[in-house]
């Protein structure tokens, strides 16, 4: 019980921090110049990844009290042969995908001299879109829920990453932020990337899990 | 090719395809796979679902000469 409160104020604390490290970087960033701008961007950057950090443990608590189960870690005894067989050839896509992706944005680059996705955010879509190919492969082959989670875990912990991440994506849009930015991929757009990839994938599941129970009797027979 | 000789084994006892699942300590989606014939299991899985079912390797899993 005491270390449940300890982690509690913890939490809480770096939650504090981090969003105060994110407010005030407008401020920082207009205070110094030079070299000190970019450790102040970098240390923003931290903050952000903390501040995602502590949501995401409030989101897996909150969803535990619910009844969802997530399994956090990657255990070996939590899928089957059938299953980790299905996840080794998801996996050899997911790479597939990341190498044809980064061949073709680098021809583009070098042949036709498009430079799109030739930054964080490029390279983002890249890791985004091979994670897309893994997990829908394994939510169609029933290779991605483990013994250790349940459906209830997993759509709510993907709906709330996509719908958070959407509706900054969205909010981007609106503020009619431009997509390119000195003729490469904007990094406001990383969260609309990251939205659409989990709304895919809540999708994909549930249209999996409504599928499953339609034809359980029909498999019965 | 279906593993209609499974199928049969798990319905004389009256089990679901969770309960033999449960049992052997796969998915569901897995006995189905190899009732279905989508799947071909490792000699372990064979064993199990043998020792669950009360049959011998033969009589669940060799295919039948023509």
């Amino acid at each position: 019980m005491k270390n449940k409160n300890i982690m509690t104020r913890l939490t809480i604390g770096c939650c504090v921090g981090a969003l105060a490290g994110i407010l005030t970087q407008e401020k920082n960033i207009q205070q110094v110049a030079g070299d000190k701008e970019k450790l102040v961007l970098l240390l923003s950057t931290v903050a952000g990844v903390i501040c995602g950090i502590c949501l995401a443990a409030v989101a897996v608590l909150i969803i535990k009290k619910l009844g969802g189960k997530m399994d956090g870690l990657y255990r070996e005894d939590g899928y089957d042969e059938r299953q980790l067989a299905v996840r080794g050839l998801a996996y050899k896509a997911a790479y597939g995908t990341l190498m044809w992706y980064v061949g073709i944005i680098s021809l583009l680059s070098e042949i036709l001299d498009i430079s799109w996705f030739m930054s964080f955010s490029g390279m983002w879509l890249g890791i985004c879109l091979s994670i897309l190919v893994f997990t829908v492969l394994c939510i169609v082959k029933d290779a991605y829920m483990s013994f250790y989670s349940n459906a209830k875990g997993i759509l709510m912990i993907s709906s709330f990453v996509g719908l958070i991440n959407l509706g900054i994506g969205i909010g981007v849009i609106l503020n009619r932020n431009p997509l390119l930015v000195d003729g490469k991929l904007s990094s406001l757009y990383i969260n609309l990337i990251v939205g659409i990839l989990f709304c895919i994938t809540t999708i994909t599941f549930l249209g999996k899990i409504i599928y499953n129970r339609k034809h359980r009797e029909e498999d019965e027979e | 090719m279906k593993n209609l000789k499974m199928k049969s084994a798990r319905a004389a006892l009256d089990m679901s395809q969770q309960d033999l699942a449960d049992a052997v300590q796969v998915s569901r989606q897995t006995i189905n796979a190899i009732e279905k014939g989508d799947y071909n299991p490792t000699i372990n899985l064979c064993r199990s679902i043998c020792r669950v079912l009360g049959k011998t390797l033969d009589d669940l899993f060799w295919e039948e000469e023509k």
